[in-house]
């Protein structure tokens, strides 16, 4: 377990504090999903690495938390997403998604309103009925935003 | 509320990410449930939505979380090798040892966390004498494997003892279904018992391979060790 927090800590606390600040909140986030990663190690599909599901893990907790201080209504997580492998085959650019630096440049190179939207609805907890409340766009539009958005990303990983 | 392909085709990403409104949520994974269609691309998008945290930049946490982490680590560790009050030891014999074995104490803690058996409830069992333990043996050419199944709780406990690998290679185990492809159980390392939340209903065999380090998504290598049930 140590070995495991020496490698992930720094980025599972980078993921919690992104949404809850570096607050007690954040850390608390960190150590529900480490305890919950070994909990769960008989049934984590090897194949799909610790660090996926430790920071699925940190996040789903993350906007758990930001969604109950903000009183908004819980999101309904998808249990089978994030700790099942269920694609018949790994997808193409796996191997580019595990490189840190290609994610983050294919998210840089999203158009201005793209990545705002993945901001706002990803990392900031909301629906897509509350980004364009927000953003006072319609909601067709959030929707189009994000799937434009990862499908940029497909692209730009799948050609590296 | 009924969805067809061609909606379900515009709110995948969103479902993907989970942020579609909750009525939405659920009109798409209903429409997923009978259409296949969608299958290959929801997994794109899912691996895609798995690789935004990568995006975020290290923060180093406080010291004290690292501690606070290792002693609640340690307080798991604890509970599950020192089960609350038996009225009597746990027979000896394969579970008697088992439960000495400080390796199957971190096993059995992960099993009791992941299917929520007290351990009351655990300790009632063993001194019942268990009519629901299913006990195989496997020894030949240096490779040991025992599967121990407690069927009422669905937990597989495989205890091998085999050659050490090279540093790039692991064992897997593999449930072998009565018709199917191998269902993965997950990696063992060379010695000890590990405990599997799992079901063995319909299956007929457990199966070992040599895989890369890291396991695979089915068998690479043919299997080094076959226990029928």
């Amino acid at each position: 377990m140590a070995a495991v927090y020496d490698t992930y800590g720094s980025l599972a606390y980078g993921l919690a504090a992104r949404t809850l600040g570096q607050t007690a909140e954040a850390e608390d986030v960190v150590q529900e999903a480490f305890l919950a990663i070994w909990r769960q190690a008989a049934r984590l599909d090897p194949a799909r690495g610790v660090r996926s599901y430790l920071l699925t893990i940190v996040h789903n907790k993350a906007i758990d938390r930001l969604r109950k201080r903000a009183r908004r209504p819980e999101l309904v997580l998808d249990e089978t997403a994030p700790l099942v492998a269920d694609a018949p085959d790994p997808v193409e650019f796996a191997e580019a998604l595990e490189n840190r630096e290609l994610v983050r440049t294919a998210l840089r190179r999203l158009p201005e309103e793209q990545r705002r939207t993945v901001e706002m609805a990803y990392f900031g907890g909301l629906t897509t009925g509350e980004v364009a409340e927000q953003l006072k766009i319609p909601v067709g539009t959030v929707k189009s935003r994000l799937r434009l958005a990862l499908g940029h990303m497909k692209r730009a990983l799948g050609t590296t | 509320m009924t969805i067809e392909c061609e909606e379900a085709v515009e709110l995948l990403a969103a479902y993907a990410m989970n942020r579609l409104e909750r009525e939405e949520q659920a009109a798409v994974s209903e429409h997923l449930a009978s259409c296949r269609l969608h299958d290959a691309e929801l997994a794109e998008l899912r691996a895609l939505v798995a690789g935004l945290p990568l995006d975020v930049d290290d923060v180093a946490p406080p010291a004290r979380l690292r501690s606070s982490i290792l002693a609640a680590f340690d307080g798991e560790i604890r509970r599950a090798d020192k089960p609350a009050a038996p009225a009597r030891q746990p027979r000896a014999g394969v579970l008697g040892r088992l439960w000495r074995s400080p390796r199957f104490a971190y096993a059995l803690a992960a099993v009791l966390a992941a299917i929520s058996i007290g351990l009351v409830v655990w300790n009632v069992s063993l001194q019942s004498g268990r009519e629901d333990l299913l006990v195989r043996t496997y020894d030949r050419g240096g490779m040991t494997l025992r599967v121990i199944y407690l069927q009422d709780e669905k937990v597989a406990i495989l205890e091998v003892s085999m050659p050490a690998l090279r540093p790039d290679q692991t064992y897997q185990a593999w449930k072998i279904p009565e018709s199917g492809a191998p269902i993965s159980l997950g990696v063992l390392e060379s010695q000890g018992a590990f405990a599997f939340d799992t079901s063995l209903e319909g299956i007929k065999a457990i199966a070992i391979s040599v895989e890369p380090l890291g396991g695979s998504l089915q068998p690479t290598t043919a299997p080094v060790v076959v226990q029928e049930l």
